[in-house]
């Protein structure tokens, strides 16, 4: 699965895994206040924030597992931070990622918009809440009120993390529209062929010089390319860019 | 003997840990997670060394966490038989729910010890290491986190930097905690354009260093199994036994 991924993306999404851990862990301890006080539905009508990376990273990348690895990443980075959900954390969040990463499976990785990404938050609440009704116990409490707080979680999977996983890539997408390109506007590119810069016939003397310092230059660089002008000290590399 | 579960195998604790958690999550009477903390504390006393002052204050959210599971599954349980022990204002707690309520309160304190213990004893970059090592972990993704955990002191100078900077363009900081809870939208798009970019740059770092994310055979910083480890598995078989027993003699 792995072999498709550049590193570069795998690094990005472990960038995103640490600026989402931290907001997670911030989110983690104000719930975990709240749900002093209303007991365990405090967690559900956020839960959806807990999903967002996976979206996030699924949506820039678009490539299979994005949605699972990032958040497993997320969930390892609280883990590397010393959180003290610890370990059972890096298991949930597996879990949560499976689910996202389902729904995008289900549709072939083909489509990415706000429907497919609310069902992938919606999948990771179903997950999500699976994994929670084993690991915490919430078969000893009343049905009723165990499906209410399904009801909330896939709710809030949906509207949190999918709407708002879209929105923030949408917010991403116009900040670093320039440096992102090869991440952001995969379908865009354009065919390798077509010139984007072009020179023709170009030439500078200096007006102390008898021979002309460059002359008669002209070339294409194509899109995408890497181009390294290379010569002696002296030679006019300088002055070719200037010109 | 202090140093016992700090010299562990990070990956073999991590193992340990998850299985006696879902272990204890088949258990709904109250003594097998009351058994198990009780015995993860004890570990925690003699085989680490722990500031028990940041401990606490990170154990303080649990507890009231657990204290929520409490009163929920008290109000809100799922089996209202048995003996009633405790009746206000036409609201009855019987015996069984009253069980399993602490049952769960101790499920959340004992698995919360549990992953401080893990937190508190491992350090970050071995475990890493170790997961690459002893559980096949790709390198591509293992160091790929690696470089996350190491942009931390980064994005935490990026952090400051934006805030001041819409400070600076007259941004007024909000009193209100939830409202600056939300308000930090508005500094997490810009932080993530940033990780775009430096996600990039690092990448491209890495590879012009050599790096392939193939799988290696060798390793600079090696992270083996010891006999140590062995005892350390027995001690937390014996622990899940006992812990478990004790949930049917009483």
């Amino acid at each position: 699965m792995l072999t498709s991924w550049k590193l570069k993306e795998v690094v990005l999404m472990s960038l995103f895994a640490v600026v989402f851990g931290i907001v997670y862990l911030v989110f983690v301890h104000v719930s975990n206040i709240w749900a002093a006080v209303i007991g365990p539905l405090a967690y559900e009508w956020m839960f959806g924030i807990w999903f967002i990376v996976s979206i996030i990273c699924m949506n820039i990348i678009r490539k299979p597992g994005a949605a699972v690895l990032s958040e497993s990443m997320a969930a390892a980075i609280e883990v590397l931070l010393g959180n003290a959900v610890g370990p059972c954390l890096l298991l949930s969040g597996i879990v949560q990622g499976l689910g996202a990463e389902a729904a995008f499976a289900i549709t072939g990785y083909k489509h990415f918009n706000v429907a497919v990404l609310m069902l992938a938050g919606a999948g990771s609440a179903v997950f999500s809440f699976v994994y929670g009704y084993f690991i915490s116990g919430y078969a000893a409490l009343d049905p009723s009120f165990v499906a209410l707080m399904f009801t909330l979680r896939v709710l809030s999977g949906m509207i949190i993390a999918g709407i708002g996983g879209n929105s923030f890539r949408m917010a991403c997408l116009r900040r670093v529209r320039f440096a992102a390109t090869p991440f952001l506007v995969r379908r865009k590119v354009m065919p390798v062929h077509e010139a984007v810069f072009s020179l023709r016939q170009i030439g500078f003397r200096f007006p102390d010089d008898e021979q002309p310092t460059l002359s008669a230059i002209s070339f294409d660089i194509h899109n995408g390319e890497r181009v390294v002008i290379s010569g002696p000290s002296g030679c006019g590399k300088v002055r070719f860019f200037t010109s | 003997m202090q140093n016992l579960l700090h010299d562990m195998n990070p990956s073999l604790k991590f193992v340990l840990v998850t299985l006696s958690m879902f272990a204890i999550a088949f258990f709904f009477n109250p003594w097998t997670p009351f058994f198990f903390w009780v015995g993860v504390l004890l570990m925690q006393v003699f085989m680490s060394i722990v500031n028990w002052k940041t401990w606490s204050l990170f154990m303080l959210p649990f507890a009231l966490g657990a204290f929520g599971y409490l009163w929920t599954t008290i109000v809100f349980a799922a089996d209202t038989s048995g003996e009633v022990i405790w009746s206000y204002l036409g609201f009855q707690v019987t015996a069984d729910q009253l069980e399993t309520a602490l049952s769960l309160a101790f499920r959340v304190m004992a698995f919360s010890t549990l992953s401080l213990m893990f937190a508190f004893t491992t350090d970050p970059v071995k475990f890493i290491m170790s997961l690459m090592q002893q559980m096949k972990l790709s390198p591509k993704l293992a160091y790929g986190v690696l470089v996350g955990y190491q942009f931390l002191p980064v994005m935490k100078d990026e952090f400051n930097q934006i805030q001041q900077a819409h400070r600076l363009r007259g941004a007024e900081v909000e009193k209100n905690a939830l409202r600056r809870l939300l308000g930090m939208r508005k500094v997490l798009i810009p932080m993530l354009a940033g990780a775009v970019r430096n996600a990039e740059r690092s990448a491209f770092a890495m590879e012009a260093r050599g790096f392939t994310g193939e799988a290696r055979s060798e390793y600079f910083q090696v992270i083996k199994l010891q006999k140590a480890d062995a005892a350390m598995t027995a001690i937390f078989a014996f622990l899940l036994i006992v812990s478990c027993s004790a949930g049917f003699w009483f």
